[in-house]
């Protein structure tokens, strides 16, 4: 399989790497992890990172989830990388705004790696 | 933390499902209920979704205890601000150490007490709470949409307690993980 650059945002670092765990685990091979803690940090590593896969929670201080979605979508950030939310809001609005702000998938937390592996995998074979 | 607190009656019973330990406190003055009662009351949704977080997440399944909140020992707190339909607090409490290895369990690591591990710590137990509320609220038929929740405050000391000033009830269900105890209070405004 091909390497994989992933960034992963979530305000918990202790969740980046679960979900960085959950990743190795589903048997994809990661090059490289970048983390950001907030949707803002999120877009500042966009600007200069390329990246093949975007994971991101909802709920974040200074710049949550789906406002991240609609800046990157809006400055054309990520490459067309596909973005998972991973996130405990799991309401029908939460994932419907995800959806129109280009989220390819959801995962709600508390989530078992073959869910993680289930929604990527088929993701990663599209590159 | 403390505020202002108010005469209160608590009835505390064993779970007939589950036999945890909970109860029920209310001010005899300001009674109330939260505008969302599911049938069958919050016990039953509380106690599936602290299963679901510690057996998902943690990898580790929960048994029953009724060991009393302690008093004068260091413990941490997470707590967790809902609000919408339902308005309220969803607290995760356990000592130090209990703490530290649910930071372990999440981790994959061994996580030993200490001011190094002090942060990563307060943010794992913040986490389980967060998913401990959403899960919870995500069983309230209806509710998943009218509900948000905040994010995690986490509190660490040897000598406090968490006082709800609003008209309301508090559930408490407390649990044993890795056969130490953890406390799960729900602090729900009317």
């Amino acid at each position: 399989m091909k390497e994989i650059r992933a960034l992963i945002i979530d305000d918990s670092a202790v969740m980046r790497k679960m979900v960085t765990r959950s990743l190795t685990q589903a048997g994809l091979n990661l090059a490289v992890v970048f983390e950001a803690g907030n949707g803002e940090e999120a877009l500042a590593s966009l600007r200069v990172n390329q990246v093949d896969l975007i994971l991101s929670d909802i709920n974040m201080p200074v710049m949550d989830g789906l406002e991240f979605l609609r800046r990157a979508k809006e400055e054309g950030l990520g490459g067309g990388a596909p973005i998972l939310m991973i996130t405990t809001e799991g309401g029908e609005t939460h994932v419907a705004q995800a959806v129109a702000y280009g989220a390819s998938g959801y995962i709600r937390k508390p989530f078992v790696p073959d869910q993680v592996k289930g929604c990527i995998l088929p993701l990663m074979e599209k590159l | 933390m403390t505020s202002t607190t108010h005469p209160t009656h608590t009835l505390q019973q064993h779970c007939p499902q589950c036999d945890a330990l909970w109860s029920r406190m209310s001010n005899p003055k300001r009674q109330g209920k939260s505008r969302v009662y599911p049938e069958g009351g919050w016990i039953p949704l509380l106690r599936s979704a602290i299963t679901d977080v510690f057996e998902i997440m943690l990898g580790c399944p929960v048994g029953v205890t009724d060991t009393p909140l302690p008093t004068g020992t260091t413990t941490v707190t997470a707590i967790v601000g809902l609000a919408g339909q339902i308005t309220g607090t969803m607290n995760v409490r356990c000592d130090e150490a209990t703490a530290c290895s649910m930071a372990g369990h999440m981790l994959g690591i061994e996580v030993t007490p200490g001011p190094e591990s002090h942060a990563i710590v307060c943010d794992a137990l913040g986490e389980v709470c967060n998913m401990v509320a959403g899960a919870f609220k995500a069983r309230i038929p209806g509710v998943e949409e009218g509900c948000s929740l905040s994010i995690p405050t986490v509190i660490t000391g040897g000598s406090y307690e968490i006082h709800s000033i609003s008209n309301g009830e508090r559930v408490m269900i407390s649990f044993t993980f890795n056969e130490s105890p953890v406390w799960v209070s729900l602090d729900l405004h009317e």
